[in-house]
């Protein structure tokens, strides 16, 4: 297919840039909106939500910095869901909600609101967006565990509508509300998601007033050519070929010991990129599978890091890539198989997977992160009021080391850019303490750039009956160094009973099938866990590390005088606190010449 | 079941899988009939799914005839 006609951008250069910000800027303010009046921490502390505007193609025009998952399976699941009620039948004041895995959503606890913006009879724009609910249902509060199909999961919805006409469908939110743990919060969250839509549709309709119809979807059509235009120049860059590489996902909680593969190979023709994962393995058993929407989305992830930070990010930079995912594969689930853990452990390790394709061809790549959100459900009987409670706790990973930079410490995998739940906001809300949270010292994958620190919690049970589970990654399977650098260090989930010494693994303690995928243990007052989530790959030799950032490291007390001096060949002078200069030197040369590294 | 069809009903694109609700483009491809998402997925398939993996090129869950 020959490229859009990208030298017709018809809007003045300066005009386009405006509409496109004040559609970015739209973007944010419903994120903003729905940070405010949302009930639940995923919302409103983790920010798990991302927001969007199509045009009246029902493609992307415009997305604020949220969760690169959710954006990227949104350039399918929102004009899929359209399609399904049919344009036809959408009139002013709908909205349509689904969160169904198999329709290119992320997975289950993704719900989606697409709300059409009528002009004079006539669709110009959707305003949408997605965002995690915390309790959707299912055999786990919280849907992350060993759920072996999408009934276990929870409540799925086909593309329905939610809103007719400015009002609830009553039947719609009666059936949400009684199939979910938190009905106040999940109708709390939901009204906030629907809100932001009524807000974006403002803020299009004063576009609209101010430049006419015309101009409107003329700008449209323009910021999406313009992007696709700078993405293919990028893509025409790169060196044609095709490039392969593979990743592990460790296990899929249910059959013990059973690595999942992915395998992704970039097809580089000229200005087009085509994505193949053609050769990973079948789908698994348990919730490690990803949908088609959430590889598609890991897909343009890794594409987005490898090019230069100002394209627009809209449909048009979607248009040069091409993904393959096979049926039934671990890349693109079917029915009625298990696919939460897609979105949380296999999307961040597909990416890294592409990373490595890349790194091929470009030093530019990075080394593998932490490669889980470190989802741990937690759900019981709130022991002040009696009502169920679900709360999902997320946890920063180590990033893996790049060409410029250490990887970050404690941050949210790639596929989002969510925080963590503030101590105070979480012992406020649910049964537990926490008794530790630091950056977890002395394990992380060395190297030039060494890879990002994973960090040590320990929780503390307040109550009876709290009702734990997991989806994490890592337990066996290390973050991939790059270049030289070393592997990442593992993740590390243990309990122990009140009074206990002993600290005691889910697979030993409980009979789980994995370290990290487990449903339903249930620990009491007193109770305790420790979560240590993994460290990043390290890019590059280590004996080229910059000594001052050994010395940073050793100061900060993440690094030891003794690995300072036997894994990256630098002495430091631990009375003075400073390198020593000269028997870093002598001690370095024979390694390098050893090659003891 | 008039009133809902389930995904696994549902045919996949040729090229692309991604699972299609409505619409679609069928074509003719290696004898069988195909269901695709677009025309780039058609093209993909053309130029390098067919090319680089024969008949395994065709997905059981795009064939609509």
């Amino acid at each position: 297919m020959a490229a859009t006609d990208t030298t017709a951008i018809r809007t003045d250069p300066f005009l386009l840039e405006i509409v496109r910000n004040h559609l970015i800027t739209t973007c944010k303010e419903m994120g903003i909106a729905m940070m405010r009046t949302s009930y639940s921490p995923m919302f409103n502390e983790a920010l798990d939500f991302s927001c969007v505007v199509f045009d009246g193609e029902a493609e992307m025009v415009a997305q604020a910095p949220f969760v690169p998952a959710q954006i990227g399976s949104t350039v399918h699941v929102v004009p899929t869901a359209i399609a399904e009620i049919g344009e036809e039948n959408l009139t002013p004041g709908d909205v349509v909600f689904t969160n169904d895995p198999y329709r290119s959503n992320c997975h289950l606890p993704e719900f989606v609101v697409i709300k059409p913006y009528f002009h004079e009879g006539r669709v110009l724009a959707y305003t949408a967006n997605i965002a995690h609910m915390t309790d959707v249902g299912g055999m786990v509060p919280a849907a992350f565990g060993d759920h072996q199909n999408i009934f276990q999961e929870g409540i799925r919805f086909p593309p329905v509508k939610i809103y007719e006409r400015d009002r609830e469908v009553e039947a719609i939110f009666k059936i949400l509300i009684s199939n979910v743990r938190t009905p106040k919060h999940s109708y709390g969250d939901m009204k906030a998601m629907i809100g932001s839509l009524y807000l974006a549709e403002r803020r299009i309709a004063e576009l609209v007033e101010r430049y006419g119809v015309d101009t409107f979807v003329q700008c449209c059509q323009d910021v999406k050519d313009v992007s696709e235009r700078l993405m293919r120049a990028e893509i025409a860059s790169w060196p044609d070929g095709e490039y392969e590489a593979e990743g592990l996902l460790e296990d899929d909680g249910v059959v013990p010991d059973r690595p999942w593969k992915i395998k992704g190979t970039l097809v580089i023709r000229g200005d087009e990129l085509i994505v193949d994962f053609t050769g990973s393995d079948p789908q698994c058993f348990g919730p490690g599978n990803q949908t088609f929407g959430t590889t598609a989305s890991a897909a343009y992830n890794a594409v987005l890091h490898m090019v230069r930070s100002d394209i627009p990010y809209n449909h048009g930079c979607y248009r040069p890539i091409s993904v393959i995912a096979p049926p039934g594969s671990f890349v693109n689930v079917s029915y009625p198989a298990s696919c939460t853990g897609g979105n949380s452990d296999t999307h961040p390790t597909t990416v890294d997977v592409l990373l490595k394709a890349f790194s091929q061809f470009s030093e530019r790549s990075s080394a593998a992160d932490g490669g889980t959100c470190g989802c741990i459900g937690f759900g019981g009987q709130d022991p002040g009021t009696g009502e169920p409670y679900a709360h999902l706790h997320l946890e920063g990973v180590g990033w893996g080391g790049r060409d410029d930079a250490d990887g970050n410490d404690a941050q949210f995998v790639k596929n989002g850019n969510c925080a963590n739940t503030p101590v105070e906001v979480a012992e406020t809300r649910y049964p537990f303490l926490n008794i530790e949270y630091q950056l977890e010292p002395g394990k992380v994958g060395h190297g030039r750039h060494r890879g990002g620190f994973g960090t040590r919690r320990v929780f503390r049970f307040l109550a009876d009956g709290v009702q734990i589970s997991s989806h994490t990654n890592r337990h066996r399977v290390k973050a991939w160094g790059l270049f030289d650098g070393d592997d990442g260090t593992n993740t590390l989930i243990a309990f122990r009973r009140n009074g206990a010494e002993e600290w005691v693994r889910a697979r030993e303690a409980f009979g789980a099938a994995s370290y990290g995928k487990f449903s339903g243990i249930v620990v009491g007052e007193g109770d305790e866990m420790l979560f240590v989530t993994p460290s990043g790959g390290g890019y590059g030799d280590p004996l080229e590390r910059d000594p001052a950032l050994v010395l940073l490291d050793w100061a900060d007390e993440l690094l030891s005088a003794e690995d300072a001096n036997t894994v990256y060949g630098v002495v430091i002078d631990e009375a003075r606190g400073v390198v020593d200069d000269q028997a870093t030197s002598a001690r370095r040369e024979p390694m390098r010449a050893e090659g003891s590294r | 079941m008039p009133v809902y069809r389930e995904v696994s009903e549902l045919p996949r694109c040729g090229s692309c899988g991604k699972l299609l609700t409505v619409g679609g483009t069928e074509a003719d491809r290696l004898g069988y009939t195909l269901v695709f998402c677009s025309e780039q997925c058609i093209r993909v398939f053309d130029t390098y799914k067919a090319p680089k993996y024969g008949e395994a090129a065709v997905w059981p869950e795009s064939v609509v005839e």
